[in-house]
């Protein structure tokens, strides 16, 4: 088990899959959840070592907003980005309260950008 | 206001028309009928006081100088009885005297009286003397004088029926003159209130006119929609309730395009991040045949089911155009399904269909259609059954028809629930299924059972488990 780990929240498997091969490159590990439920009780479990959150916009059974809130509130400091396929990703970012946005489909670099980032030493 | 207006000109203009004919009545009947009367018994005192002439050349015939003098004193009856104005009591005798009065021709009903009395005692005189003619000396002749001055009294009672004749006339036309006045009046009234209820109406309708146009308009700008509270019973407030309806019925189906292109695009963008991910690992990485493997899989098994989204798409869209195409031809329908159930199982690998088909049942059909459709189904049962479960698949006969019934348990689904995945844009997303599937198939699928001349119908066996049952004729 490695220090660092990386939550993916979608209901897609291949995409938890393919953010599970780019992520373990970086030396991260990934906690995976199809449902809200799921990931607050990883994150929960994994407090201390989540370094990035990855919500996916339509998720079943839940409100994205709510979700988005309650992750935030438990994952404190962590960040918390929200994976979208819409037009506009920033309004669809902004109507659940989060500041940063991946759009769905993104470019590898992208999310490799996101888990540097997110790493120990650039958490500030 | 406008009917209360016309009412009373109406009222008016009746009352006018009813005293112009009583008026016209009264002429003809008091008035125009004594003269006529008095005329015909000037002639008779004429012929009487010619015959008195004429008596001492040629002997008078008397039975005519009576019947003259007679006629005249018959005149003379009927005129106090009828047309006298003196001592008459009728409404029509007041009315007249108020007209003299008004006039300033009292004096005429006097005169009337003289006249009437010279008539009197003139004829009273005649016929005396033609009473007593060949006795006391009394001859045709004697009566000359008494028949000159019956005439000059008859002469003198035309003319007082000649002098009311100006007064009737001159009151005829001061009545006339004054319906015109009070019709004139209430006419301008009646304006002048029709014109202050349409200014009325037109401030009190106007704003709301006003407010109605301006919601138009904000929502065909901004597709904004606010109720307009119009709490009355007026037509207006029929007409803003009917916007509201409209304009909440055009805002539910645009919030519904909205949720379906959203999710759409969801299906088609999430997809293409996986097949994008896994082809740029896959070239990042070629020597490593595990991703290669799986970034193939992916582009295979998506391609497949967007190719089948896309097609949902496109025959909705022709559906809702009622344009749906239609080409029947011989199709094996125990193969078609087979054949759909493992395209799905491929593009669903989680799921597993335990299919059970009765062999080699053919049926006219559109192939294209019904291999849409079989894939609706299972891809919609596939969406929303519990994970985990098998989904059943069976085709059979039954009597005339081909039953294809699709039965899977999905407990988080209620059973009305399954009915309105029917809808043209529904989606579902449902917790233990696997995601969020737009519906446009279950739509399409109805629409596409109808076209063959069969059904789609939604069930519910148990607490627990759903059933979607095709039926086609066979």
């Amino acid at each position: 088990m490695r220090d660092n780990a990386v939550l993916i929240v979608d209901d897609d498997e291949d995409l938890r899959d393919l953010v599970r091969f780019v992520v373990e490159a970086a030396d991260f590990d990934v906690v995976e959840a199809s449902t809200c439920r799921e990931a607050m009780a990883a994150l929960q479990a994994n407090r201390d070592r989540i370094r990035l959150v990855l919500l996916d916009y339509f998720m079943p059974g839940m409100d994205p907003a709510a979700c988005a809130r309650e992750l935030c509130r438990l994952a404190g400091p962590t960040l918390v980005v929200l994976c979208t396929a819409a037009a506009n990703p920033a309004v669809r970012a902004a109507e659940v309260g989060l500041s940063r946005w991946l759009a769905k489909p993104f470019e590898i670099e992208a999310l490799e950008r996101l888990v540097r980032e997110a790493a120990p030493a650039n958490v500030r | 206001m406008q009917v209360a207006t016309a009412a009373i000109l109406l009222a008016v203009a009746f009352a006018a028309y009813a005293r112009l004919a009583a008026d016209l009545a009264f002429m003809h009947r008091y008035v125009l009928a004594p003269v006529e009367a008095i005329s015909e018994a000037m002639e008779h005192a004429a012929q009487l006081k010619l015959a008195a002439e004429a008596a001492p050349k040629r002997p008078p015939d008397m039975t005519l100088m009576t019947n003259w003098a007679r006629d005249v004193g018959h005149f003379l009856e009927r005129y106090r009885a009828e047309w006298a104005v003196a001592g008459n009591m009728t409404d029509d005798a007041l009315r007249f005297r108020a007209d003299l009065d008004r006039a300033q021709r009292g004096e005429l009903v006097a005169e009337e009286r003289a006249a009437t009395n010279d008539v009197g005692r003139s004829l009273e005189r005649i016929d005396a003397k033609l009473a007593s003619i060949g006795s006391n000396g009394h001859t045709a002749a004697s009566v000359e004088d008494d028949a000159r001055d019956l005439r000059t009294a008859l002469r003198k009672l035309l003319r007082v029926n000649v002098a009311f004749i100006e007064v009737e006339n001159a009151a005829i036309e001061r009545r006339s003159r004054n319906t015109s006045r009070w019709m004139l009046l209430v006419g301008l009234l009646g304006l002048a209130g029709a014109l202050a209820l349409g200014v009325h109406v037109h401030q009190a309708i106007a704003p709301r006119i006003r407010r109605l146009v301006k919601e138009v308009q904000r929502f065909k700008d901004l597709g904004v929609h606010e109720r307009v509270l119009e709490e009355g019973r007026d037509e207006i407030a029929i007409l803003a309730n009917a916007l509201d309806a409209g304009f909440a019925a055009i805002a539910a189906q645009d919030r519904d395009r909205e949720r379906f292109l959203a999710i759409v695009a969801h299906e088609l963008k999430t997809p293409m991040t996986s097949i994008l991910g896994f082809s740029e690992l896959a070239l990042e990485h070629p020597e490593n045949t595990q991703i290669r493997a799986r970034a193939l899989g992916l582009v295979r098994s998506h391609a497949c089911r967007l190719g089948r989204l896309i097609d949902d798409l496109l025959l909705a869209a022709s559906t809702r155009s009622g344009a749906l195409p239609f080409r029947p031809q011989s199709v094996d329908v125990s193969a078609l399904t087979e054949r759909v159930a493992s395209e799905v199982t491929l593009t669903m690998p989680g799921r597993t269909f335990d299919v059970d088909v009765a062999r080699g049942r053919h049926l006219l059909a559109d192939e294209h259609l019904l291999t849409q459709a079989v894939w609706a189904l299972l891809t919609y049962a596939a969406a929303i059954a519990e994970t985990g479960r098998p989904i059943s698949v069976r085709l059979e006969p039954e009597g005339a028809r081909l039953r294809l019934e699709v039965a899977f348990d999905a407990p988080f689904v209620r059973a009305e629930e399954m009915e309105q995945a029917f809808a043209p844009f529904a989606s579902v997303q449902y917790e233990g299924g696997s995601g969020i599937r737009s519906a446009v198939g279950l739509f399409l699928c109805r629409e596409i059972a109808r076209v063959h001349g069969g059904t789609l119908l939604a069930m519910n066996p148990t607490e627990v488990q759903r059933m979607l049952v095709l039926e086609l004729p066979a």
